[in-house]
């Protein structure tokens, strides 16, 4: 372990995917999670982009973070979030081409995510890299966790599929608004609900 | 049994008898299919009502009532009633329960419910919509589509349906939204009652009536003269019974006069001018989300005079 | 060496950009054949669509298309095909939508009487609603369509199957079914005029 290490990785996890859940608790990268959350593959898709974007920029910037003058401090994580984003970008873009056509500018706006900067700046600026890794990639899960839930149910009301299988038979009638963003905003504000009535009942302090 | 239920509101008592004719008057043009739907909808909006408020160990408020009648009324009478369930399920939970339970509601129940569900299956709500008259038995929805279109759909085409017809209630629409004759009576006693604010509901047809005599003359849009366009579609319905709801309007005068202006103008901006047929319903909560802020305005006029006195005060 | 120094600040930020920036040179540059090869495979894909050719897989779109020839006629970019002595033309269109753009492709028989297939490339229309245009029965509607005067009306409120020159617009999406109505009906003034001389 490293020796910069203030945290043990089990209550990291219990942070980032619970009590401090970036989209419930934080209430971060709501944009994304209102825009892409449909169809649970491409839901799938995008948040796996964010995981690998925290988690790797969370490991570059605690690389980094010693020969970084403090003047620079916020646009080299600027960069380095960049980075990651325009190479998730391109693989998509060659492999995946109909993905990346659905996420449209969502992949490219993956860089204005703030749970991206917020862990950069909150921890990998003082933690030691496999801390730091390890910190990105459960707050990009515990992002992940969230939106994956939306796009449930947004995908099965909205479409009457899950992973584009259908689940439904041919005569479902599809709840149209499932597949505008506006119900997401239901969507999140239930969760945010339950998550929280849980945490008072698990006597965790809400914030 | 029923005290242990209910709170007791003798204002939302005199709504729904103001409704009573145009629900029988609904009862005639659509025969079964009002009571389907009111079988639904009672038991779905007073339930979940009950649920939510016995977390909170208060009873329910007789304005669901009011919430459930009105949503029947809204409705194309050929809805499925499983979307009537969804609707009025949705409506009181997130429209009022979530913000607390009655008299703390910022939208308007039986409007966001049916916003939700016309979003939800635009579709089934285009072909939801009948021929009026002898019990509901002279069209089947979705067959005889053309003849049962609305008012406002023949006038889009530019045919112009007879003037009584529309006066008094026989034709196509939402199934207690046609009868001018009826709901202007209804506003009448609740005006006479004290029920509702007539300066809402005459605020609410000046904005409407306003808009549309411009854009008739202006020729943006030649297909609505303007007393069909009040009388055809929920325009009236909405200032009667609508803008008039006590909880999500605001207080002051002048802002109940801006209030009901606001909704009739908005209504018929994207009546008209929208990709949107559903102008009066977006109309009402647009409106709804200006109403506190109305009062404060209308109040901090008031206030204005004072407040930067004492500031000078403790400069000195 | 003083980090916080403005030389070592330059000297710093310079070497960083010039490290990620080349990396994203090389993904770009290692990828680029496979993008360009996704975007033809799109348009070929979709020309073959509104041509009525079957098609598995990636291979099959590029073996199929390889016997359509591409001509150009009054500017626009034209897909050419000639089978069992009938010649067919098939374009990519596009035009305004209620919301946004709706790209096409469209296919017609060479006189320019009847309508091949239809593909919708992309659009914003309203999900549910205009948005529609997407499903099947929307676009087979368009398959052997004979055109009446040319052109051909979007009708709403009924049934159309089997009538020359109509097709049935989406319940409830008026303003993307007048758009489409529009779309179709200039595209095919267009082709008329380009393929007039042939025939």
């Amino acid at each position: 372990m490293s020796d910069t290490a203030v945290k043990d990785p089990g209550a990291i996890l219990k942070t980032n995917l619970w009590t401090s859940n970036p989209i419930f608790v934080q209430v971060l990268g709501i944009c994304s999670a209102l825009a892409v959350t449909n169809l649970l593959t491409n839901t799938m898709i995008m948040t796996v982009g964010v995981v690998f974007t925290t988690a790797m920029s969370s490991l570059t910037v605690s690389l980094m973070k010693s020969f970084i003058p403090r003047k620079v401090r916020m646009v080299v994580q600027t960069l380095i979030i960049a980075f990651y984003v325009i190479i998730v970008d391109i693989v998509l873009r060659a492999y995946l081409p109909e993905v990346s056509r659905n996420l449209g500018p969502y992949v490219g706006l993956i860089i204005t995510n703030c749970i991206i900067m917020g862990r950069a700046e909150a921890f990998a600026q003082s933690n030691g890299p496999i801390l730091s890794f390890w910190d990105g990639m459960t707050s990009g899960l515990g992002y992940m966790g969230v939106l994956l839930a939306i796009a449930f149910v947004r995908e099965l009301l909205g479409f009457g599929s899950l992973f584009g299988m259908r689940i439904f038979p041919e005569g479902f009638t599809p709840w149209t608004i499932m597949v505008m963003p506006p119900s997401a905003f239901f969507l999140i504000g239930l969760i945010v609900w339950v998550g929280k009535t849980i945490m008072h009942r698990q006597g965790e302090p809400v914030t | 049994m029923y005290k242990d239920l209910f709170i007791k509101q003798p204002i939302m008592r005199k709504v729904i008898y103001s409704l009573v004719p145009i629900y029988l008057f609904s009862l005639y043009n659509y025969g079964w299919r009002v009571l389907a739907l009111s079988a639904v909808i009672f038991p779905l909006g007073i339930l979940t009502e009950y649920v939510v408020e016995k977390t909170r160990g208060k009873k329910v408020s007789e304005a669901v009532l009011v919430t459930c009648m009105l949503f029947v009324l809204i409705l194309p009478p050929a809805i499925p009633l499983w979307i009537a369930a969804v609707g009025i399920i949705f409506g009181v939970f997130f429209a009022k329960e979530v913000y607390g339970g009655f008299g703390r509601n910022i939208f308007n129940p039986a409007i966001s419910a049916r916003i939700f569900v016309w979003i939800s299956f635009p579709a089934i709500f285009a072909n939801g919509f009948m021929r009026p008259g002898a019990f509901g038995t002279l069209s089947q929805a979705g067959i005889d589509a053309v003849s049962a279109g609305t008012p406002l759909a023949l006038l889009d085409r530019g045919e112009v349906p007879a003037f009584m017809d529309v006066l008094l209630g026989f034709t196509g629409g939402s199934m207690g939204e046609t009868s001018a004759v009826l709901i202007i009576l209804a506003g009448i006693y609740l005006v006479i009652t004290k029920t509702a604010q007539w300066r809402l509901i005459v605020g609410t047809l000046i904005g409407a009536g306003g808009v549309m005599t411009a854009l008739y003359y202006s020729g943006m849009s030649p297909n609505y003269p303007p007393e069909y366009a009040i009388l055809s579609g929920s325009i009236l319905f909405v200032a009667v019974f609508m803008s008039t709801d006590p909880v999500s309007a605001p207080n002051k005068p002048v802002a109940q006069w801006l209030y009901g202006i606001i909704i009739g103008a908005v209504s018929i901006i994207i009546r008209n001018l929208a990709g949107f047929p559903e102008g009066t319903s977006f109309g009402v909560l647009i409106g709804n989300v200006f109403a506190s802020l109305l009062d404060e305005l209308v109040t901090k006029k008031k206030k204005a005079a004072p407040v930067p006195a004492t500031a000078e005060g403790v400069k000195a | 060496m003083n980090k916080q120094s403005l030389g070592y600040t330059i000297v710093f930020s310079f070497i960083v950009c010039f490290a990620f920036v080349l990396v994203l040179s090389v993904t770009h540059q290692a990828t680029r054949d496979q993008v360009q090869l996704n975007q033809e495979l799109r348009t070929k894909r979709a020309v073959l669509r509104a041509l009525t050719i079957e098609f598995q897989n990636d291979e099959e779109v590029l073996e199929l298309f390889a016997e359509i020839e591409t001509v150009t006629r009054d500017g626009m970019e034209l897909f050419r095909l000639t089978q069992d002595g009938e010649t067919r033309y098939a374009g990519i269109f596009g035009g305004a939508g209620l919301w946004g753009p709706i790209n096409i492709t469209l296919a017609v028989d060479g006189s320019v009487e009847t309508i091949i297939g239809l593909d919708i490339i992309d659009h914003n229309e309203t999900p549910g609603l205009g948005g529609r245009i997407d499903e099947r029965w929307f676009q087979e509607q368009f398959r052997g369509l004979r055109l009446v005067d040319g052109g051909l009306q979007l009708i709403r409120d009924g049934n159309t199957e089997g009538e020359d020159g109509k097709a049935d617009a989406i319940t409830g999406a008026t303003g993307t079914s007048m758009s489409m109505d529009r779309i179709l009906n200039q595209t095919l003034r267009d082709l008329r005029s380009a393929l007039g001389g042939e025939a």
